[in-house]
Formats: C-alpha cells, sequence, structure tokens
C-alpha cells in the first residue's frame, strides 16, 4: 500500500513516513503541490495527505488538481492541515476532500488507522 | 459642487411645481376643450418623462430624490382637484411617482407616495360630499385651496425630511453592520492564521512525542518512559488548551457558528467515545452506551462531538479508581444514555466521580471555573470545556445542565436539543 504525504515542513513529512513505514506502509513524500501531482501520477497512491498552507502552489489548487484528473480522482485525499475545520473545512469538502485532519489533533498512530481504514475502504466498498 | 447644483435643481423643480399649480388654478376651465385635456395630460406626462428619466436618474443617489416623487403626487393632486370634471383623466399620473418609488426607492417611500395621493382623492371626495368646494370659475375664490395646497406640501415637506433622517439612519446601520462583519472576518483570519501558527510547532511535539512514547522510535529506559509519558500528557493537554482558548476568541469575535445538518447523535456519541477510547488512557473507566433508537436530527455534529468529548473527559478525569462500585451501576464507571424527549433528543453522560458542591451548580459552565471537589483531585483541566459545552448547546437552542447523582455517588451531565 502506498500514501503519498505533500507538505513543505520536512519534520511533518520525516515523522508521518516513519510511523507509516513502522505500519507497513509505503510513504512518498513530496515538499512542494506541483511535485506532489507528479508523484501521484507516476506512482497512483492509494491514499494522498495533503497540507494547504503551502509556497506557489497550495492545497486546494493542487486537490483541485487531482480531482480534475481521471486518473487520480478516485484516490481518497485527506487535508492533513493546522489551519481549523472552521476556516477551510467547508471548502475542502466542496472540492472533493475525502476528510479534514487537525495534524496538532492527529498523531502519527491516528493517520495509520485511516490509512488501514481507508485500504479496508478499497478492497470491499460495500463494508 | 455636486450638493450646490442638487440644492439648484431642488429650488428650481419646487419654482415649476408651485408656476404650474398656479397656471393651472387661474386656467378658465371652459376653455378646456377634450383635445385641450389631451394636449395637457401629454405635457404633464412629458414632464414627469423628462423630470424621471432626465433629474431622477441624475440624482439617483441623492436622498432627496423622494421630495422630488412627494412634490409630484402633490402635483397631480392639485391638478386633478383644480381641474374637477377633467380630473379623473389625470388618475393615471399618480402611477408615475408611485411606480417609480416602488422600483428605484424602497417600499415604505411608495408607500407614502400612494398614500399622499389616496389623501388628496379621499378629501376631494370628502370636500365633494360635503359641498364645501368653491367655485372654481370664480377668480379669487381658490385662495383657501392653495393653502391647503402649501399646507399639504408642507406637511409632505415635513415627512420626507423625517423619512430622509430614518433612511440616513438605516443606512448607517447599514455600513456600521458591514464594517462589524468585516471585524469578524478579519478577527476570523487572525484566529485561523494563529490557530496554524500555534499549532504547527504543537503537531511536531505531539506527533514525535507520542512515537518516543509508544517505542516506534527506539526503546526507552524505564525512566525516559515515564519522563515522555509526562512530556505526551502535556503536549496533549497544551494542544486541548490553545483549542479551547482559540474557541473562546471565536465566542468572544462573534465567528464561532454553526454548520448544521441532518445527524445521528448515537453515530456522534459512538464516534466520541471510540476517539477517546484511543487517544487517551482512561484510567480502566469502563464506558456503557444505552441508546434509544434515534431519528437525525438537524445540529452541527462536530460541535456535538466536542461537547462529548468535553464531558466524557470530564466524567473520566474526575472519576477516581474505582473502591467500591454502587449497585445499579456494577462494572461500569460511565454511562451513556441517549433518549427521546419531548421535542428533541437528550443525552446524559452518568459518572461515579466526586460530585459536584452544591455551592459549585451555578458557576459550573461559567469560563475557567474549576470546582472544589475537582481541584482535590489534581486534575489540570483549562476550566474551560464546559463553558465552550454550554455555548455549543445554547447556540443549538438546547440546555445543558448538571445535577448529582440520587444514590450520592457521582454526578449526571446532560444536554438535549431541540429537533427542529
Amino acid at each position: 500500500m502506498k500514501v503519498l504525504i505533500i507538505d513543505d515542513e520536512k519534520g511533518v513529512l520525516k515523522m508521518y513516513s516513519e510511523y507509516l513505514k513502522g505500519g507497513g506502509i509505503e510513504a512518498l513524500q513530496a515538499t512542494d503541490g506541483q511535485a506532489g501531482i507528479k508523484i501521484a501520477r507516476v506512482q497512483k497512491p492509494d491514499v494522498i495527505f495533503l497540507d494547504i498552507i503551502m509556497p506557489h502552489y497550495n492545497g486546494f489548487d493542487v486537490l483541485k488538481d487531482i480531482k480534475a484528473d481521471p486518473e487520480l480522482k478516485q484516490i481518497p485525499v485527506f487535508l492533513l492541515t493546522n489551519l481549523p475545520a472552521e476556516s477551510s473545512g467547508d471548502k475542502a469538502k466542496s472540492l472533493g476532500a475525502a476528510g479534514y485532519l487537525v495534524k496538532a489533533q492527529y498523531e502519527p498512530k491516528m493517520i495509520l488507522d485511516i490509512v488501514k481504514s481507508a485500504a479496508t475502504y478499497k478492497e470491499n466498498p460495500k463494508a | 459642487m455636486r450638493n450646490r447644483t442638487e440644492k439648484i435643481v431642488e429650488v428650481a423643480t419646487w419654482i415649476v411645481l408651485i408656476i404650474i399649480i398656479f397656471g393651472v388654478r387661474f386656467l378658465p376651465v371652459k376653455l378646456l376643450d377634450n383635445d385641450s385635456v389631451y394636449i395637457l395630460i401629454g405635457g404633464i406626462a412629458s414632464f414627469a418623462l423628462l423630470y424621471y428619466l432626465v433629474i431622477y436618474k441624475y440624482f439617483a443617489r441623492s436622498k432627496r430624490i423622494y421630495l422630488k416623487i412627494i412634490a409630484d403626487v402633490v402635483l397631480i393632486g392639485v391638478l386633478i382637484h383644480l381641474l374637477k370634471d377633467y380630473g379623473q383623466y389625470f388618475f393615471a399620473l399618480y402611477f408615475l411617482p408611485i411606480a417609480a418609488a416602488a422600483l428605484e426607492l424602497e417600499f415604505i417611500n411608495a408607500l407614502l407616495s400612494a398614500t399622499i395621493a389616496s389623501l388628496f382623492v379621499v378629501f376631494e371626495i370628502f370636500l365633494s360630499s360635503q359641498d364645501l368646494l368653491p367655485d372654481s370659475n370664480q377668480f379669487f375664490s381658490g385662495a383657501w385651496q392653495i393653502a391647503i395646497i402649501l399646507f399639504i406640501t408642507i406637511f409632505c415637506r415635513m415627512l420626507a425630511i423625517q423619512i430622509r433622517q430614518e433612511r440616513t439612519a438605516k443606512e448607517e446601520s447599514i455600513l456600521k453592520q458591514k464594517s462589524l462583519e468585516l471585524e469578524a472576518e478579519r478577527q476570523k483570519e487572525f484566529l485561523s492564521l494563529t490557530s496554524h501558527q500555534l499549532f504547527t510547532p504543537l503537531s511536531m511535539i505531539r506527533g514525535f512525542i507520542s512515537m518516543l512514547n509508544d517505542g516506534t522510535l527506539g526503546k526507552l529506559s524505564p525512566k525516559q518512559k515515564d519522563a515522555v509519558r509526562e512530556i505526551h500528557t502535556n503536549s496533549v493537554r497544551m494542544v486541548d488548551l490553545v483549542d479551547e482558548l482559540l474557541s473562546i476568541s471565536r465566542i468572544q469575535a462573534g465567528t464561532f457558528t454553526l454548520d448544521k445538518k441532518f445527524s445521528r447523535i448515537n453515530t456522534i456519541v459512538q464516534g466520541s467515545v471510540d476517539s477517546l477510547c484511543k487517544s487517551k488512557q482512561n484510567k480502566n473507566v469502563k464506558i456503557i452506551i444505552e441508546k434509544e433508537d434515534l431519528p437525525p436530527i438537524n445540529l452541527d455534529p462536530d460541535k456535538i462531538r466536542q461537547v462529548m468529548l468535553n464531558l466524557l473527559d470530564n466524567a473520566i478525569k474526575y472519576t477516581p479508581a474505582p473502591k467500591s462500585l454502587v449497585r445499579g451501576y456494577t462494572k461500569t464507571n460511565v454511562t451513556i444514555r441517549t433518549s427521546a424527549t419531548k421535542d428533541g433528543q437528550m443525552v446524559e453522560i452518568i459518572d461515579q466521580g466526586v460530585g459536584i458542591d452544591q455551592a459549585d451548580f451555578e458557576k459550573l459552565f461559567q469560563p475557567f471555573f474549576r470546582g472544589k471537589n475537582i481541584l482535590e483531585l489534581d486534575n489540570k483541566g483549562t476550566g474551560l470545556g464546559l463553558y465552550i459545552s454550554r455555548i455549543i448547546i445554547e447556540k443549538h437552542g438546547g440546555q445543558i445542565w448538571a445535577e448529582n447523582n440520587p444514590n450520592g455517588q457521582g454526578a449526571t451531565f446532560s444536554f438535549k436539543i431541540p429537533a427542529m
């Protein structure tokens, strides 16, 4: 199973990747939005975690591009940010995000749980 | 410059209106055959069209525009009155200022124009019925009519000034409202960014510490493990504290809003319990859910989840390690019960904790209040959770309250939300 994390904070990438690897998940990393889309097109990850505030190309732009791409639009994209849900949650939903997670409230273990749930759903969507 | 021009146009308009009033008044009625009436109607309609299309459009933003409309109504009323037998041809002219007011101004101005027009008609009918109308052919007998016209004109002007003041007050109120909305938007943006800036380092601290704590980053000595567990607990507390302080700031800034959708309260209860069991060590407190089958109701699921987490967290935190369990709650320490009420749904969280001191009930849901019994337990809460819960429930139109259990052990925190 492959997970792509797009975040300009290297510490965040390291933290989540480390934990996911420990859980047997292949964690791909991108430090900006455009690089993230390129990796997604080549690697076709099962789940994408996406930060919102990033230089040049923000998380919403990346989400729009992913949802507009016929080959990527099926991939569940979770926004993983420190912006409160009240300010950006509605926009995220309207653009097709699978979920909105505030980093400070989601420890790496919880992110792994979400990845596992997403995998279970993918294998058996009616479950 | 614009004000001066407006003033000149207004004075000119009034002069024209008075000249027309006097002109028509002193025109011998017998000279008016049908053709002349149509010519007169055409002339007045052209004047009205010119007035509305040119002057009115030019001064569309002027606050004095309704004065001109009222003046028109007065003029038309006077014409109808003075032309006696021919007056009926002019009734349609009332529609010009009334329609203009309705289309361009507010409802109240249109209503006022229509009212003044009606007043003239009623006044005319009244005078006719009382046989009080003087012979309009007599050259000077209409002097009192002119006095009435001038009186009504002055009355209309006073009324218009009153409306202008109200309109100005309304405009000021709209401006104030817009300014408040802008301020609220700025506050919201500021709080979002503050939240981001505070949470960014905290999320890294909490994340890495949780990895150290669960052994992902290697084995720790017992002493290191103790220290890391303490740091982890406090990092979680810090996140909760920042979250609650930001909620308080949103409440104070007036940007704390609900995003309601039809949701099942039982799903929220179950989700909150799952989330709490995963994220916190709960001192072996067992949570039992007794749920009634309830239909979805209109609520903000995220905010109700926040209330549930606050109440559950309190129930667990303030429940000491069980010494002797009371009958009726055997094997359980915290019970969550959901049920239907007459006009909505209710959730009760029943704990077996220290209970609430009688003197604390009134202040329980106030900000930063910490109960005496709670302080004895050495639990470090923010004192904001219950206050935020109260705000959330009240925003839903519901109620939240607490009471000590009748068996003397622990307390029950309950909230109910109306179905509509």
